[in-house]
This record gives structure tokens, C-alpha cells and sequence, in this order.
């Protein structure tokens, strides 16, 4: 049997048949929801902000253009809508803590958390992502875990390929400083 | 491995989040809702009203440049291949001679463009009238 695509649900849809609007819902669920997670970083809000995701790819299906991939075009009603719940909500809290580390600080604190044990080094990952902006969690989440491309990513953020190529740079380097410190402050608590 | 592919193995290590169990059934509510209120259907860029204006459009223009042709005649050099020589629009210029006068000393082209101009929007504001009735 020939797996129906995205294309031919969509088209159901708009030939008046919202049901058809079922498998595209259970496929994407898991992708609006940990975007939506990384954005928000809420369970509630979470799923509120993927479920309004969908209502609004549903109203706007028709002005889907199917040349571009219905993945990327979803992803950013996701974030846009997720950035929005946040930006309404003013729950955008940000470290200012800045400890602008050497390249050779950075490699230690990679190998620090290469040695930790896998269920530790997700803690201390866990708790350096929530110390992001909003709009640096997802350009990790859509970069490192869903491997989408730099082109892809830029569409979805709304920015140019070599800017987000720059933010990818800067969070990750972002990433680390706030590893780095983590670390430093859990080691002098031990000590 | 490099930092980026670090980082990337990092990552994928973290645990995944989940929706609820209900998440889709939550969402179709919802869509059910929302087809009721407003469907959402396929609308074609060109409306079949905007495909009669094009039409109507485009023989109004025929029709002018047909009858304007008679005013103007075109030089052989012009690179005009459609002869209209046979054909006799007499009748049809009767009613315009005076017009004629007027624009006999001005080009074909700009006549031409300045009179399907005004009747394209002529049909315009009748189609935009009708659609209100």
C-alpha cells in the first residue's frame, strides 16, 4: 500500500473535508509540541501554543503554496505562535550573566560534560537551555535535533541564512558559558 | 568530533517531551468547530467573475483596436499582418466622424491604449456594481 502524502491530505481538506485533517495532526504532533516546549518551556503553554498551531495551519490552508515543504511552512506558524504566547505573557527571562569564555574554556567545559554520565549531563543541558532566550532554545532544537537545514531554519525564524548561521553560533558558544558556569558553581558548592 | 557534533549527540540525549495522550483528539474538536464556523475550501486566484471581466476585457480591446484600425490605417512598413482591407466598417464609423476629426491627428497606439483603458474600467465599475445587487 502506497503511504498517502502530505499533499493528498491537504488537498482533502480543502476539498471540504476537515477530517482529513486527523493524519497530518498526529504526525506533526510531536514536532509542534517540542518546539512549542523549547519556546515556552511549559507544559501547559506547550500544548496550548501546538494546538493553536494547528487551528491556524487549518484556517490558512488554502494559502499554503505547495512548492515549499508543508513541514517548514507548519514550523513557523509554530514558533510564531509560540514566540507570540510567550511575548504576551512577558515570560521571556533571560541570564545576563555573561562570562565570555576562550575557546579553550569552552572545549573544557565540552569535555566536562562529555564525562558526566548520561542522565547528569542532560540535568546540567536542561537547566543551561532553560537560561536561553525563546528564539535561541528553537534555533537549537530545529538545528541539533531535528537536523533541519540552515535554509530551512531561516524561513521558519524569518531571518537570512548567514544570520542564522551567526545566532547558531553565538547560542551555542551562549550554551556553553552557561554550562561553564553551571559547572563552576556546582564544583565550588562541592567544594 | 567536532563542538557542533558534541553538542548534536548532546542534544539528542535529552529526554523527548510528549504531548498528552489526547492532543489530536483536542485538536479535532477544535477543526470540527472551526468547519462548521468558517470552512475552509479552495478558492481559485482568478474568480469566474474576474475570468468574465478578462474576456469581456479582451474583446472590448479587439473590437476598438478593430474599429480604430479604420481611423488610422497602418503603413505597410508598420509590420502589421492582420489585412483589414476586404472588410468594410463603414457602417460601424458613421456615428464617429466627428470623433474622427478629433483624432486624426494623433497616433494609433496612444488612441488605442487611452480608449480600451477607459472602457476596461467602464466594464470594471459595472461588474463592481453588479456584484453588490
Amino acid at each position: 500500500m502506497v503511504a498517502k502524502t502530505d499533499a493528498y491530505f491537504i488537498a482533502e481538506v480543502l476539498r471540504g473535508n476537515p477530517e482529513a485533517f486527523a493524519p497530518i495532526v498526529e504526525k506533526y504532533r510531536h514536532l509542534a509540541f517540542s518546539l512549542s516546549m523549547k519556546i515556552t518551556r511549559n507544559r501547559e503553554d506547550a500544548e496550548e501554543a501546538a494546538q493553536d498551531a494547528f487551528i491556524r495551519a487549518y484556517r490558512s490552508l488554502d494559502s499554503f503554496k505547495g512548492g515549499a515543504a508543508f513541514k517548514t511552512w507548519f514550523f513557523r506558524i509554530v514558533y510564531t505562535t509560540a514566540i507570540s504566547k510567550v511575548r504576551s505573557a512577558k515570560k521571556i527571562t533571560v541570564s545576563l550573566e555573561e562570562y565570555k569564555l576562550s575557546d579553550g574554556e569552552i572545549l573544557d567545559a565540552e569535555n566536562a560534560i562529555g564525562q558526566m554520565g548520561a542522565e547528569e549531563r542532560s540535568l546540567q543541558l536542561h537547566k543551561a537551555m532553560e537560561m536561553l532566550a525563546p528564539d535561541e532554545s528553537a534555533i537549537l532544537n530545529l538545528y541539533y535535533f531535528e537536523d533541519l537545514p540552515v535554509e530551512e531554519i531561516a524561513i521558519i525564524m524569518d531571518l537570512t541564512a548567514s544570520n542564522v548561521k551567526v545566532k547558531l553560533f553565538r547560542t551555542r558558544k551562549k550554551l556553553y558559558e552557561q554550562l561553564h558556569g553551571i559547572l563552576n558553581t556546582s564544583e565550588s558548592l562541592v567544594y | 568530533m567536532t563542538t557542533k557534533d558534541n553538542l548534536r549527540t548532546f542534544l539528542k540525549e535529552l529526554p523527548i517531551e510528549a504531548p498528552s495522550q489526547d492532543f489530536t483528539r483536542l485538536v479535532m474538536e477544535r477543526i470540527r468547530l472551526e468547519a462548521v464556523k468558517s470552512p475552509v475550501v479552495y478558492t481559485p486566484l482568478i474568480s469566474t467573475r474576474g475570468w468574465l471581466k478578462i474576456i469581456s476585457g479582451s474583446i472590448i480591446i479587439l473590437v476598438v483596436m478593430l474599429l480604430l484600425y479604420e481611423f488610422f490605417p497602418v503603413k505597410e512598413s508598420s509590420g502589421v499582418v492582420l489585412s483589414l482591407s476586404s472588410a468594410d466598417f463603414s457602417f460601424l464609423l458613421k456615428p464617429f466622424e466627428v470623433l474622427s476629426k478629433f483624432l486624426s491627428g494623433l497616433s494609433f497606439t496612444y488612441v488605442a491604449v487611452a480608449v480600451s483603458v477607459c472602457l476596461l474600467l467602464v466594464v470594471d465599475q459595472l461588474y463592481g456594481r453588479l456584484a453588490k445587487i
